[in-house]
């Protein structure tokens, strides 16, 4: 690992310059997003059903 | 001790404990779920080889392994069922099930997602990929067995045999990057070993796998919860339990 320190500097650890680098995640945006997006649906889902399945229990 | 932990596997004993449980649970999710995403995306460096693709990690690997692990634990309690003919574990086995195959595709969707920039395809037939697809056809399989079969007695036991059988299926996930020429790349955090990664990866990691696991401890808590009232619903305190909930709501 040469260059590693790039993002442990000392200002916290900031990684991104603007919320448009943020979302666009190098390039890699779709397939980030697309991961973390779909987990959350998921996780949505699965608790909106959990919450029916209560009600009519 | 043990008389205290019996006393717990009558439904009657543990719905109210269950529910006492459960938004402890749901915060602590909450928290280490706030806490990992940030280590995830404001602490944890890029990576030098994947650049920012790499963050899938903190999904992925919690995913991957809440999908094996539940799947112990659900045929562990569906095998108790069998064993001892106690009406909680085969309970508790249903009630894990949907949420292992949640985090089974979870696992293959943030896979796949990772697989095309990393690999350059979404999907191959690697020894690993298949294996976590068998997972989830097993998950899927215990759901629908258990749902076509109305008798909840031979339900759990038509389901325990299916989830016992099924066990083989997670050392074979586990160590296939070992035993076959994979793509996959072999594990990343073992006990054995220092981790191959920066120690802000792992800790974003370990804090996405426990906000997984308390996740799962909550769903699976509630969910029961909702099977107990629904096997029960001929016996008394069933019925009087609804009427106090009814009431409180």
């Amino acid at each position: 690992m040469g260059a590693h320190d790039e993002g442990s500097d000392a200002g916290g650890g900031v990684n991104w310059g603007s919320l448009s680098e943020f979302l666009d995640m190098g390039g890699y945006g779709f397939y980030v997003w697309g991961s973390y997006g779909v987990t959350a649906l998921c996780i949505c889902l699965e608790i909106f059903s959990l919450k029916q399945k209560k009600e009519r229990a | 001790m043990t008389s205290d932990l019996f006393r717990f596997a009558a439904p009657q004993a543990f719905f109210p404990l269950a529910g006492k449980l459960i938004p402890w649970f749901w915060v602590l999710a909450g928290v280490l779920t706030l806490a990992g995403l940030y280590v995830a995306f404001f602490v944890a460096p890029t990576d030098h080889q994947q650049g920012e693709a790499y963050r899938i990690i903190f999904i992925h690997v919690p995913a991957a392994w809440m999908s094996m692990f539940l799947y112990v634990v659900m045929a562990g309690w569906a095998g108790l069922g069998l064993a001892l003919n106690t009406r909680l574990s085969g309970m508790m086995a249903s009630a894990i099930a949907p949420t292992g195959a949640m985090f089974t595709f979870v696992a293959l969707w943030s896979g796949a997602l990772w697989g095309r920039p990393t690999w350059g395809a979404y999907w191959v037939w690697d020894a690993r990929l298949t294996s976590e697809l068998v997972l989830l056809f097993l998950y899927l399989g215990f759901i629908a067995l258990k749902s076509a079969i109305p008798d909840p007695v031979r339900a759990d036991r038509a389901g325990a045999i299916l989830a016992l059988v099924g066990v083989v299926n997670v050392p074979i996930i586990y160590f296939s990057v070992q035993w076959w020429n994979t793509l996959h790349q072999g594990a990343s955090v073992s006990l054995t070993r220092a981790p191959s990664m920066a120690s802000t990866m792992l800790l974003g990691m370990l804090l996405m796998a426990l906000a997984a696991w308390m996740y799962s401890i909550a769903t699976a808590l509630c969910r029961v919860r909702t099977i107990i009232l629904e096997r029960e619903r001929d016996a008394e305190w069933v019925r009087m339990t609804k009427d106090q909930m009814r009431a409180a709501a």
